[in-house]
């Protein structure tokens, strides 16, 4: 092969692996923001035509993508795409002007108080110039933008939180005339309005004139995020602020603006109560399942679709984080009831991290954007793809002219509905959400098929135990009424009951004298305290002054009275000495002390110790000895690999991990402490471990049917043995078992020795008990950036359908990420395309 | 190709891999490739005494010093004596001119890291008159910390102990933190804690020098996987936290050492799971102890299996530092606000009544972005002059000093003063914030141009920022005021 032939090929070669991209490459740079909007540019002279607009923030501009083609619009020279020069754009927002023409589309940058205006009534597709808010506006016709530090309100402070456009509401507006408005969420509490109207002259804009400031809605709260209602005049504020509802009582959530109005009256607020701070929204029109079915929908309403905020959610706060659903026209408008009945509202969409890890906590992914997505609208009837699939509905199918589809794809199988929520988040990842079925997409059916939620391990501890020591098992409660205990592993799996929607997947680990999660190998003092002997984690200063690494006191620690308490320590001589000794009492730590100790010696409280273990270490009176020490517990210890302590079977009698009403426990775990300590731990240990029991997700999957038949149950779940009838969204318990010990020949009452045993197991190094291994049913639908793993950073969607030569396609979905791409996909498809 | 050109390509390869360094002296009238930067106060004619430096910068009599590290990063000047540190008083100073120093720069070996002073201000009690303050600062090339003892005027000086060596076997020592904690007596014991960025098998070690005669650094620490980039101090729980510089894209580290129980394990802020594709960069502490606002450099994680792939972008990341019962910060992300690309130096400014106001410096933005915590989000953002192109605050931003409270005059008695520092042409900027609870007013100060006889005839003849600028003075006549000269 000559020399020229060597690298003729690999040219060829890399020619052929062209992935298609467009003769003209898109160019983003670091894209921050999207928005579709109706137009004229020179790709199309004198068609209105829907385009995208992506900020390409690190290059200062606007790109415009024709989303008919996937091309961008090119640049006078042909060579390069379109620049829309703005400084480093971050947001964008747009709006129709009610009258067919072409959009207003507004553009702010991070950390700027201007807001430009792009020309789309022009082929030209350039940002106006800035004018000032003063009158007489516009000196110059194409001055539309505006800096908001020449507002005489509000002067160089301000700062843009949030932005959005909507359609001026035909009240708001004179006779005949037609206009959008750009809404601008300010540090201020406020909502500035720019007002835009139809210049019929030109087809372009002009600005209505304000006067020295423009006009101002009083919020009251910061506006984070803001989605307007579609086709209404309602503006929905995500904020962290305290809102009102319609009843003046307080609450959280999201505040709901009736900007019907014009400007000059005040638009009414009142607050959708999310259970929590929000920081994300979104508006649409759901038709959602039924209690009865997930194949039988209710009509279509408008929902608000929030993301609740982190720092007021989550595992050890009264709600998980995620996504919660608000219907505005209901009642008081917040989060309407648990389908379930358990819970006084419905549960929080959770979206769990496309990274999370199997040994740690779960890690809900961190939303960063989320869009509506569509079907074709208006309905047509007459083109083909999102119809209705018979299989999919229980009873007639939807009328398409009323509620049109969308179909989702799925690894097992499409599924349709009105509408879904395409949510970018932190961890690289666009989860597909499915408000009308309460969660996110499922690739897999919870309740059939191989990826069901179940028991799929039973193993013991490393190690072979010896026939001299006593195994555990668990009670044949479900297969036979509680008759037998069962040792073989594979016979334990159907004895453990599991529930779809609230069993995670996880690695449990059932043992005697189990190590207390959080409390092994910890650093700490033992100390001669009068008469005591006590343990803490903690160490003090050259000062003497104490620290605590650990608040030891603290209930949710799961510590008891008998718990075995192992210590290591040197001993006079300087040897490695350990000794055990239990848990007798419980020292508060010192701030609750009434009043606080003039010295203080225990700031995360400690262990009171039983007998006089102690004296093989070096403490005395006034000098601690510095110790590593475990705590076990003084039985059997359930704790999960994620969720870590979650309680404490006895032996052959059932356990229920199972979520109980958290509101008592929460009252009781702010209980005076000294007066009542016993009772506050125990609250705060059963507060912690029933959060770690609420529902994970409401399967999406319909009731089962009997044994054998096509709908059957892949297992039986814990509603009943049969499982005719069995409603997915039965509440019931992460895991429940009943756990016995079979001893060993030599030792027939084995349980009262339980201890020795496990010392016995120990010196083999291993530990007496089961690993459980347990899986959640739930794979949830993603898309990510072509070949690699990018954070996203915005999304929307786009009707193909509305165009001549993409007729036949649907709703297209387009997110961006930071590796300088923009994807896109149908939600009924698996394929992604991409531009960059 | 003949064998004489073959013979002068290698013979010009070789002169071109020459690394023979100089043995100049650096300048000592302007920065060279600054990167640590930290200041104080000193009030006038106090000798020695808790006074003397915890004056409210810009009242009468508190003068402001600011220190600063450069370099010597292209290795111009000797590499062991071509770094400096050098004081000098930015009211002083004149837009573009060489700087006059306040007492002679002490010369340092190459490739300072970040740069910490321990005075009253930051160790209360340890300016009691028998103890010096102290600028703390390494060389990365000669692994060494300059302890350098401050007079009374703001001085550095360099003498006879004012040098420890580091730990043999560990490199690259960037990171430099004063830890101030109660001795026996009550009288404060500090130390500086060195993170290292160069060690065996990509792990994390910490040095701790107590801060003492003579200068003896303890044996160091090890933490496990990934190199400590830089450490912050949270005196309200006495503890470390620390972030770390890539390892790979399944370990992103945040951790923590309690400072009583340093050799305990502690279980580290996972931040690859929540925000996977993140390098952690600067680091600070929320004034109440409850945050830690990182900054984050983004990259593609799919593309980590053979080493650190370029960034793609920067955020903020705000964590959770509440601590659990079982001990440590919860970690929680709170906020991950994005930035510019290369987001690097990171510094909290308390405000009373309101979350922190955050200012991060971006080398390739080019930025100083300034994130309200109260709000979630970036207030203001100073990048490029829209009328020119060109870079506000320079080339690579880098370094950053804060100011705050700054007395600016009876309308703005709180004001804050934000000092960043261009790494490439090693001149300072200067930006004002009047009130901090506006921080979207923050302006950059600039000085009526020096090249413009008309503009002088209408503008002001000091530095003015924002909305201090006289209206009838045109924004043109306005340049960015610049404390040190361009490095060209």
């Amino acid at each position: 092969m000559s020399s020229r032939t060597t690298w003729l090929l690999p040219l060829l070669l890399a020619t052929a692996c062209s992935s298609g991209v467009k003769a003209l490459s898109a160019r983003y740079s670091a894209p921050a923001a999207l928005a579709p909007f109706a137009g004229y540019t020179t790709k199309r002279p004198g068609e209105l035509h829907r385009y995208l607009a992506v900020a390409s923030a690190r290059s200062d501009e606007i790109r415009i993508l024709d989303p008919e083609d996937g091309t961008s619009v090119a640049s006078p020279g042909l060579v390069f795409p379109l620049s829309v020069p703005t400084p480093a754009p971050a947001r964008l927002a747009s709006a129709s002007l009610g009258d067919g023409g072409a959009d207003l589309l507004a553009v702010a940058g991070m950390g700027s108080s201007t807001v430009g205006v792009v020309t789309t009534w022009r082929m030209d597709s350039r940002v106006s110039p800035v004018g000032p808010v003063a009158s007489p506006v516009p000196a110059d016709p194409l001055s539309l933008s505006v800096d908001l530090s020449t507002d005489a309100d509000l002067g160089d402070g301000a700062v843009i939180v949030s932005l959005a456009a909507m359609t001026t509401p035909a009240a708001a507006l004179p006779a005949g005339a037609h206009g959008a408005r750009v809404l601008l969420g300010l540090s201020t509490r406020q909502l500035a309005v720019v007002e835009y109207l139809r210049d019929d002259a030109t087809g372009g804009l002009l600005r209505v004139d304000s006067g020295s400031a423009l006009p101002k809605q009083a919020l009251g709260v910061q506006p984070l995020a803001m989605a307007v209602e579609p086709g209404g005049s309602r503006i929905f504020v995500a904020t962290d602020d305290p809102l009102l509802d319609r009843n003046a009582a307080p609450v959280q959530g999201v505040a709901q603006v009736d900007a019907s109005q014009g400007v000059a009256v005040a638009w009414p607020v009142v607050g959708l109560d999310a259970h929590g701070p929000t920081r994300l929204v979104a508006a649409g029109f759901f038709a959602e399942r039924t209690r009865a079915s997930s194949r039988a929908y209710g009509a279509p309403q408008l929902d608000v679709v929030a993301v609740l905020d982190e720092s007021s959610c989550g595992p050890d706060r009264s709600i998980d984080c995620g996504l919660v659903t608000l219907v505005p026209d209901q009642g008081t408008g917040g989060v309407p009831p648990d389908p379930a009945g358990e819970l006084s509202f419905r549960a929080p969409i959770r979206l769990a991290s496309g990274s999370s890890s199997l040994t740690g906590p779960p890690i809900d992914a961190r939303p960063v954007a989320l869009a509506v997505v569509i079907p074709r609208q208006p309905p047509a009837p007459d083109l083909p793809g999102d119809d209705p699939i018979p299989d999919l509905f229980d009873g007639p199918p939807p009328d398409r002219s009323v509620s049109p589809l969308l179909s989702i794809y799925r690894t097992v199988g499409t599924a349709q509905a009105t509408a879904v929520v395409a949510v970018v988040a932190a961890d690289g990842y666009l989860h597909l959400v499915d408000p009308s079925r309460w969660g996110v997409v499922n690739d897999v059916d919870a309740l059939r098929g191989t990826n069901y939620a179940r028991v799929a391990s039973v193993s013991r501890e490393p190690g072979v135990p010896p026939a001299t020591l006593p195994v555990f098992g668990v009670w044949n409660d479900r297969s036979s009424g509680g008759t037998t205990l069962v040792t073989a592993l594979q016979d334990m799996i159907p004895e453990i009951a599991v529930t779809p929607g609230y069993t995670t997947t996880d690695s449990w680990v059932v043992e005697w004298n189990g190590r207390l999660p959080g409390l092994a190998q910890r650093y700490g003092a033992l100390q001669a305290d009068g008469s005591r002997f006590t343990v803490a984690v903690q160490a003090a200063d050259a000062s003497g002054r104490w620290t605590a690494a650990a608040r030891i006191w603290d209930g949710s620690l799961g510590i008891h009275r008998g718990d075995l308490v192992v210590v290591s320590c040197p001993d006079a001589a300087g040897n490695a000495r350990s000794f055990t000794a239990r848990v007798a009492d419980f020292e508060l730590p010192d701030d609750l002390k009434q009043p606080p100790p003039a010295s203080p010696l225990y700031p995360g409280g400690a262990l009171v110790l039983d007998g006089d273990g102690g004296g093989t270490c070096q403490e005395a009176p006034g000098s601690p000895a510095m110790v590593h020490f475990d705590v076990r517990a003084q039985g059997l210890l359930l704790r999960g690999a994620r969720f870590g302590y979650v309680g404490r079977p006895q032996l052959d009698q059932t356990f229920e991990l199972r979520w109980q009403d958290e509101a008592p426990l929460a009252l009781a775990a702010q209980g005076d402490p000294v007066a009542d300590g016993d009772a506050v731990r125990q609250a705060q240990e059963t507060l912690t471990v029933v959060r770690k029991a609420r529902r994970w997700f409401y399967p999406a999957d319909g009731p089962c049917g009997a044994p054998g038949s096509a709908t059957a149950c892949a297992t039986a779940f814990p509603a009943g043995f049969d499982p005719t009838g069995y409603d997915p969204l039965t509440p019931g318990p992460v895991i429940r078992l009943r756990v016995g010990v079979q001893c060993p020949s030599v030792d027939p009452a084995c349980a009262a020795n339980l201890d020795q045993h496990r010392l016995d197991a120990a010196a083999l190094g291993s530990e007496l008990g089961l690993i459980i291994g347990t899986g959640d049913g739930l794979v949830p639908s993603l898309r990510r950036a072509v070949l690699v793993q990018a954070m996203p950073t915005a999304v929307t969607s786009i009707d193909r359908s509305q165009y001549a030569t993409t007729r036949s396609l649907g709703t297209e979905v387009y997110a961006s990420f930071l590796d300088d791409e923009v994807i896109s996909f149908s939600p009924g498809s698996v394929t992604t395309g991409s531009s960059h | 190709m003949t064998k004489l050109a073959k013979f002068l390509a290698v013979a010009g390869l070789l002169a071109g891999c020459n690394d023979a360094s100089r043995s100049a002296v650096p300048p000592l009238d302007r920065f060279h490739y600054p990167i640590g930067m930290a200041l104080r106060h000193a009030l006038d004619g106090c000798t020695s005494g808790p006074g003397c430096s915890t004056c409210q910068g810009g009242t009468p009599g508190c003068r402001t010093l600011l220190y600063v590290a450069s370099s010597n990063f292209d290795l111009s000047y000797d590499p062991d004596t071509g770094g400096s540190l050098m004081a000098v008083d930015p009211d002083a100073a004149v837009h573009r001119q060489p700087l006059r120093s306040v007492g002679p720069p002490v010369l340092m070996g190459s490739f300072a890291g970040e740069l910490a002073l321990l005075d009253e201000a930051s160790c209360p009690g340890w300016e009691d008159g028998t103890r010096q303050p102290l600028a703390l600062v390494a060389s990365r090339s000669l692994n060494l910390l300059y302890a350098m003892p401050l007079a009374s005027d703001g001085a550095p000086s360099c003498g006879a102990g004012c040098t420890a060596p580091l730990a043999i076997g560990l490199g690259d020592p960037f990171g430099v933190t004063v830890t101030c904690r109660t001795g026996p007596g009550g009288a404060p014991e500090a130390s500086a804690w060195i993170a290292y960025q160069s060690t065996p098998s990509a792990t994390a070690w910490l040095t701790e020098v107590p801060l003492q005669q003579p200068l003896e650094p303890l044996a160091p620490v090890t933490l496990g996987a990934a190199p400590v980039y830089e450490s912050v101090y949270d005196p309200l729980r006495d503890r470390l936290y620390l972030t770390s510089r890539f390892y790979s894209a399944a370990f992103t580290p945040i951790r923590h050492v309690d400072l009583g129980f340093p050799t305990a394990t502690q279980d580290p802020i996972r931040l690859d799971l929540a925000v996977p594709g993140s390098e952690a960069t600067g680091i600070a502490i929320s004034s109440d102890g409850t945050r830690a606002y990182v900054a984050l450099r983004l990259y593609e994680p799919g593309l980590a299996q053979f080493g650190r792939p370029p960034d793609i972008g920067g955020a903020l990341a705000v964590l959770d530092l509440t601590d659990i019962p079982a001990g440590g910060p919860s970690g929680r992300l709170l906020r991950l606000v994005p930035l510019g690309l290369g987001p690097a130096e990171v510094r909290a400014v308390a405000r009373p009544g309101m979350r922190d106001l955050v200012a991060v410096t971006c080398t390739a933005g080019p930025s100083l972005y300034l994130y309200d915590d109260e709000l979630g989000a970036v207030a203001r953002a100073i990048g490029l002059d829209e009328s020119t192109g060109t870079p506000l605050l320079g080339r690579q931003p880098f370094g950053l000093a804060v100011e705050s409270p700054w007395w600016k005059s009876a309308a703005a008695p709180s004001a804050v003063r934000f000092f960043v520092a261009s790494f490439d042409q090693s001149f300072v900027s200067v930006v004002e914030l009047d009130d901090p609870a506006r921080p979207a007013s923050a302006d950059v100060l600039r000085v009526t141009d020096p090249a413009s006889a008309s503009c002088a005839a209408v503008c002001p003849t000091t530095p003015c920022a924002g909305s201090s600028c006289p209206p009838g003075c045109p924004a043109a006549c306005l340049v960015p005021m610049r404390i040190g000269p361009e490095r060209r």
